[in-house]
């Protein structure tokens, strides 16, 4: 049974456009072994604490990890959590200064006071090691906008990417360079928690380091966004899309049955 | 002899110094790694600029012999060297600047990779037919990790996440554990290779 491929992507377009306008609001269950673990890890630090936030991804990505950054950034706002942020990916700084800045004004959270963000500097690891030794060195003075690192109150605090300063290392990633940078070269040798938001496709790959302990637990796709927001209490973007994301799956499942059941009726003839 | 013999003794020369520096008392005393890593950057920076010539030669080369598509080289030739001389002029911080990367390059990168999505379902359509065993076990095993995701295998049965998380924890952990040995093994194999000259296709040759 061949279905012309268009016929698909109208029917597709058609399940993902409509619960966008008219949304069905299926409830989301929180999963304990993953985002469950991330929230824990956050809740437990104190008010005042420093997390360090790794926003490496692309736009291409930005679909799914937007909305985890967007949840956890206010969940550190929300507990007084402090946030340096620092990109390996080029286009992750510029994205994810957006959403944090939306989130910070919401918030009525103050720039260099609550947040900073270094921005992207080349290297991948290189760079991460080098904020592992000596931040301001490494981000050579400035952050994002090029304003003086001696100019940010948060910034007096954090001298170093060590354990005294950190309290965790957050990463969002969707390849390489991301995660993988931080757990070798500050997480796993220095005791700091490693959490990450991570896209779908990512999930199994990274499994066997949340059952080994280098992780302590993640957030998985658009789900896992939507389950941190439900733990929040501040449904948002990823909520209204979880319905799209429902009925575009139930329909490849149905597409995947359909010519299944084509293929079983052209072999038996 | 030089052409030849020289990367291989710089290659050789410089992993000899940072793994002295990395697994040696002296070594780590000495600091030689965060000097190695500056070097690094800039050594990166070169290796963008040689990227960008070289598309450029490339690209000037189906201008010039008008091949099929080179209006598409004339755009991308465009963009590219008008946007590095925009931030040459008002730097990568500037308001217009910085208006430009957000509003072309990050939604033209979201568009593109969001298109994919169809090609994924037309794909999955086209490729998960239960031809053999194996092919049926993965078909099953897709179809309960994707309704697993998504709170409509919730809603259908309380058993679908469970099994989903089943599969990822305990099925592909032991699975993705052995693949990432295999890499890692590998990764370093090549490393002792390239340590000691014998491998070359990093150099533009074969080994």
């Amino acid at each position: 049974m061949n279905v012309d491929q268009r016929v698909i992507y109208v029917f597709l377009a058609i399940v993902i456009i409509i619960p966008l306008f008219a949304p069905i609001g299926m409830p989301v269950s929180v999963n304990q072994d993953l985002t469950q673990k991330f929230f824990d890890v956050l809740e437990k630090l104190p008010g005042g604490s420093i997390v360090w936030m790794g926003t490496d991804y692309s736009p291409g990505s930005s679909a799914e990890l937007n909305p985890q950054l967007a949840a956890v950034f206010r969940h550190c706002m929300m507990k007084g959590i402090k946030v340096v942020l620092f990109s390996q990916w080029q286009e992750g700084a510029a994205i994810s200064r957006n959403v944090c800045v939306d989130v910070s004004k919401q918030m009525g959270k103050k720039y260099g006071e609550d947040w900073v963000h270094l921005g992207y500097k080349p290297g991948s690891g290189v760079a991460v090691r080098a904020m592992v030794q000596d931040v301001w060195k490494a981000s050579a003075n400035v952050d994002i906008d090029g304003t003086d690192l001696s100019k940010l109150p948060l910034m007096a605090k954090v001298k170093a990417l060590d354990k005294a300063t950190i309290a965790c290392v957050i990463d969002y990633c969707s390849g390489s360079p991301g995660d993988a940078e931080y757990r070798t070269y500050v997480t796993d040798p220095l005791g700091i928690p490693l959490v990450s938001g991570q896209v779908a496709v990512n999930v199994p790959g990274r499994m066997p380091y949340l059952r080994s302990g280098q992780q302590k637990g993640m957030i998985s796709g658009l789900r896992g966004a939507a389950e941190y927001e439900k733990l929040i209490k501040n449904p948002s973007t990823a909520t209204q899309l979880m319905d799209a994301q429902s009925l575009g799956h139930l329909l490849i499942i149905v597409f995947i049955v359909l010519g299944n059941i084509g293929y079983v009726a052209t072999r038996k003839k | 002899m030089v052409r030849k013999d020289l990367p291989k003794i710089i290659t050789a020369l410089s992993a000899i110094v940072v793994m002295f520096s990395n697994f040696t008392f002296v070594g780590r005393q000495l600091n030689l790694t965060a000097t190695g890593d500056r070097w690094l950057q800039v050594s990166t920076a070169f290796a963008f600029l040689i990227g960008a010539i070289n598309l450029t030669r490339i690209h000037g080369q189906n201008i010039q012999r008008r091949r099929s598509g080179y209006y598409n080289s004339i755009v991308l030739l465009i963009c590219l060297w008008g946007f590095f001389a925009l931030g040459l002029a008002v730097g990568n911080r500037d308001k217009i600047y910085r208006w430009i990367y957000d509003s072309t390059l990050v939604h033209m990168e979201a568009t593109m990779f969001s298109v994919i999505c169809f090609y994924i379902a037309s794909s999955a359509y086209r490729a998960f037919r239960i031809r053999t065993r194996e092919a049926t076990v993965l078909l099953v095993v897709a179809t309960i990790v994707m309704l697993g995701n998504v709170p409509l295998g919730d809603m259908i049965s309380e058993m679908i996440p469970a099994a989903k998380d089943y599969i990822l924890r305990v099925l592909n952990s032991g699975a993705m554990r052995a693949i990432n040995l295999g890499i890692y093994i590998g990764g370093f194999a090549t490393c002792i290779r390239i340590l000691l000259g014998l491998e070359r296709a990093h150099l533009g040759g074969s080994s």
